[in-house]
């Protein structure tokens, strides 16, 4: 049923300038065994499957992660391959299985105007901005090959610029002879369809890459996938031609004619046969359920909620004037929030015995019921402070120290 | 028997179950299915019935529980051996259908979603998050409900995906065919292959039915067959003996059945086959020094096409609720055949592009392959017209069944000796075959019948036409 909508929706979603071909929309059923008499029964392919080249007019990073997501889930591949080229205005995309806290500055971000994202699926973060160009393959489960979408884009690239690319053992593309990387690749297999997604660097912003992903020693403990840093370099430093709108059209027609089922270039005649491009608006009104996709894509649960078990660890130096007596010395406080989901599961002090008040530090308990159950943001810190500042004043310094040195974890992080 | 063709095998297999299955030790009717069909690879070493299957046989003690089936991690491609863990979308006790997402796992950068092949209820989990799991291990154990194994799919072990070329791609396809296990048994057990059916499944999966569709196209015409089927010795046996129906024989009824709501009508009459067994004579030595084994049969078939080129309206497919007529430009003739496996009944195609000796060539290619039970599906649909020459073995006059989307059927009795009086009213020695037709009365009147009849007749009466490309 979705099949039959996408079928009827996909006649009409084509809003290309200049091309306005009707186009025949690929068959609901699976054709994979021919009913064809000529051949033998059980026959391969009854025909190469078409391809096609979409588009996305959207800068939107959530638009297009749901774009994919939507392609990824109600779109029949079978005869029909497609590769969705996109691109975003800044923003961080982090792997599904990672943790947002331990791989970007969160704060940072969010100074800058630079959205954080989660992607379906796996593997590293990312930075996306309009000088990064994102392609997605998208093809039935069964012929879903990494190597040979990465080796279309190198045969592209040598075709056009005459640029000599290599695939890296990890299977991202680095420039011949440096080590330097020009795409990031990620990849999600499910039933029936599968895709493959990577990046192209061509005239990405270097320093707000690096000053986005740069990873500070947070004292965080997690099985999340952890992103391996590796050296990039933009396209157009290696050949100042390269430009993004030049690289869409080169790998487009790249990607038609190729075969389908393995890296073969088969040569210009062959891109007759596809569907060549398309651009795509993507609104909920071509798409039906992108917004829901879109807005599971932007809650917090998604992008933070998402993270795999965490717990983070800070130590805080405890100010003297706290101490109550003045033998001790260089005490330490520590706080280990235990995070699942993104909400706080459990709140552990060590507190130094100088900050204790003759009955004890009573605001612990405080500290550890208001902070449970919250989101791990900066929300939870004004609820702990407010908490707090209920309880009597010979404690409130203490309690002042304690709060700020929770925000400091949560904010730090 | 036949009440149990008409309401399905599952009351069949329930009365069956109930007379020898009767100490009441099987507990459920998935564990009675498989003392019934399925051979004992499918039982776990863990259960502990020791029971052998020999189709046919019953076995009557206890088994525990349903089967419980460990689900293995399959193949991801790229030479992936581990994986980790990412998500569980199930945990034990959850009842799963197939396609229902198990978990998640990633490997380098692919985030691979697992579904489930079964359905049934989460019995147990071998790993917790982070952990890696091995391709080929135990991902979870699944309580195997009473599902006829209908929607059992094997999808995730057709994992190749990153190693295919172009020619691997077709021999991926044509040996790993999509389907259940259940599926895949019931294929073998009447020796079909997979990749000669086609599926109707999603993906490309055979599904029960498209197999049981095949052999139905396999399945006899006519009601004389049931002669030819019976291949067991009467006196075999001391005790009286059940059988399921099962394969070609459940085909063959199910096909009977729907003949049975085609309102036929018979029209018989007397060929004189004088002239036709000289010809016959003349021809069979020039015939098979050409390798060609020849036989009345493709006399009649040829005949039968020249008639219908005068009658297109007998060479129709008529569709299930009778609205529509699809008039078939290609003659493809059917014959009824004795096979391997029972009454089969391919059909030579385009007989009226095929001159006699061609027509022959093509008879004994599909005898050839039905003696072997190597009909591919191409024979055996996309008839338009059938023939049975029931008087090889012998009978005159008959009532044959049509099969389901055609309209009209032949057969032929045997060549008897007879006395009649010729034209001139002399007694002559004459060699009469009868031969009756059944039509379709919905759509063929008896007029029509009678006079396609008459130009078979003629055809057959006047071979030498035949030789030659002339209409009458």
């Amino acid at each position: 049923m979705a099949q039959n909508l996408v079928t009827k929706l996909y006649r009409i979603s084509v809003i290309g300038a200049a091309r306005n071909k009707p186009y025949v929309v690929p068959s609901v059923k699976a054709v994979t065994y021919s009913t064809s008499t000529q051949q033998d029964s059980g026959a391969v392919k009854n025909s190469d499957a078409v391809k096609s080249v979409f588009i996305s007019q959207s800068n939107d990073i959530f638009t297009n992660l749901a774009l994919e997501d939507w392609l990824y889930k109600n779109f029949n591949f079978i005869n029909h391959h497609i590769l969705l080229l996109w691109r975003n205005s800044p923003a961080v995309v982090i792997g599904r299985h990672q943790n947002p806290w331990l791989e970007v500055n969160t704060s940072v971000l969010s100074e800058h105007g630079i959205e954080i994202a989660r992607r379906n699926s796996g593997g590293g973060t990312v930075y996306h901005d309009n000088g990064n160009l994102n392609l997605t393959f998208f093809t039935p489960r069964e012929h879903y090959n990494r190597k040979n979408n990465l080796q279309l884009i190198n045969r592209a690239l040598i075709r056009e610029w005459g640029l000599k690319t290599e695939i890296s053992p990890r299977e991202d593309i680095v420039i011949s002879g440096g080590y330097k990387q020009i795409s990031g690749t990620a990849a999600k297999l499910g039933r029936p369809n599968a895709y493959h997604h990577c990046t192209l660097l061509v005239s990405v912003d270097k320093e707000k890459l690096k000053h986005a992903l740069h990873k500070h020693h947070k004292g965080i403990k997690t099985n999340a996938t952890q992103s391996i840093p590796s050296p990039v370099m933009n396209l157009c430093d290696v050949n100042s031609h390269v430009t993004v709108e030049k690289l869409l059209s080169t790998i487009g027609w790249e990607y038609l004619r190729t075969c389908p089922y393995t890296a073969e270039d088969r040569g210009k005649d062959f891109i007759m046969k596809q569907r060549g491009f398309q651009f795509i608006n993507p609104t909920d009104q071509w798409f039906p359920g992108l917004d829901k996709l879109r807005a599971e894509l932007t809650s917090w649960d998604w992008r933070f909620g998402k993270s795999p078990k965490f717990n983070v660890t800070r130590t805080f130096q405890v100010p003297q004037e706290l101490l109550g007596k003045e033998e001790l010395r260089n005490e330490e406080l520590s706080i280990t929030i235990d995070v699942n989901k993104g909400m706080v599961e459990d709140v552990m002090l060590m507190v130094p015995p100088g900050l204790k008040a003759a009955n004890g530090f009573s605001g612990q308990a405080q500290v550890v019921t208001s902070l449970k159950g919250q989101r791990f943001s900066e929300e939870a810190v004004t609820i702990l402070q407010k908490a707090l500042s209920e309880l009597e004043s010979p404690e409130q310094t203490r309690n002042e120290f304690v709060v700020d040195c929770v925000r400091q974890v949560v904010k730090s992080v | 028997m036949a009440a149990f063709a008409k309401r399905g095998s599952r009351i069949l297999r329930q009365h069956v179950l109930n007379t020898y299955c009767a100490k009441g030790k099987l507990k459920s009717i998935g564990a009675r299915q498989m003392c019934l069909n399925y051979k004992s690879s499918w039982c776990l070493k863990e259960n502990k019935t020791s029971w052998q299957h020999k189709r046919g046989l019953f076995h009557s003690s206890a088994v525990q529980a349903n089967k419980i089936v460990p689900y293995n991690l399959t193949d991801i491609g790229e030479g992936i051996n581990e994986v980790s863990i990412k998500e569980w979308f199930i945990k034990v006790g959850d009842k799963v259908s197939q396609f229902d997402n198990i978990c998640e796992v990633q490997s380098d950068k692919a985030s691979v979603t697992i579904t489930s092949r079964y359905d049934g209820i989460i019995r147990k989990v071998y790993y917790d998050i982070d952990d890696i799991a091995s391709v080929g291990k135990p991902l979870v154990d699944v309580e195997v409900e009473d599902v006829s194994g209908e929607e059992e799919t094997s999808l995730e072990s057709r994992g190749k995906s990153a190693r295919v070329t172009d020619e691997n791609e077709d021999h991926f396809l044509a040996d790993k065919a999509l389907a259940t296990p259940a599926v895949r048994r019931i294929a073998l057990e009447n020796n079909i292959k997979l990749s000669s059916i086609n599926g109707s499944g999603k993906g490309g999966r055979i599904l029960k039915e498209d197999v049981l569709e095949y052999l139905q196209n396999m399945s006899p015409v006519s009601d004389a067959g049931s002669a030819l089927c019976d291949k067991r010795p009467a006196s075999g046996r001391a005790h009286d003996y059940t059988e399921p129906i099962q394969g070609f024989k459940k085909a063959m009824a199910k096909s009977m059945t729907d003949s049975w709501k085609i309102p036929q009508f018979v029209y018989s009459d007397e060929i004189f086959a004088m002239k036709l067994t000289e010809l016959l004579s003349h021809m069979k030595e020039i015939a098979s020094s050409r390798g060609i084994k020849l036989t009345y049969m493709p006399f009649f078939i040829k005949a039968a096409s020249k008639a219908l080129e005068n009658f297109p309206v007998l060479n129709v497919n008529v569709d299930e609720s009778c609205e529509n007529l699809t008039f078939r430009r290609s003659h493809n003739i059917g014959v009824a055949m004795d096979t391997l496996y029972g009454l089969v009944v391919p059909n030579i195609k385009n007989v009226q592009a095929l001159s006699l000796l061609e027509v022959a060539m093509e008879l004994n290619r599909l005898q050839e392959l039905g003696k072997k039970g190597a009909l591919r599906q191409g024979d055996l649909t996309g008839g338009t017209f059938s023939l049975s020459n029931i008087g090889a073995i012998g009978g005159t006059y008959t009532k044959p069944l049509i099969l389901p989307s055609q309209v009209a059927i032949g057969a032929l009795g045997k060549i008897q000796v007879v006395p009649r009086y010729d034209q001139s009213g002399n007694l002559i020695k004459a060699e009469v075959i009868c031969v009756s037709w059944t039509a379709d009365h919905r759509v063929i009147d008896g007029a029509t019948l009678a006079r396609f009849s008459n130009t078979w007749k003629k055809y057959i009466e006047n071979p030498f036409l035949l030789l030659f490309d002339t209409a009458l």
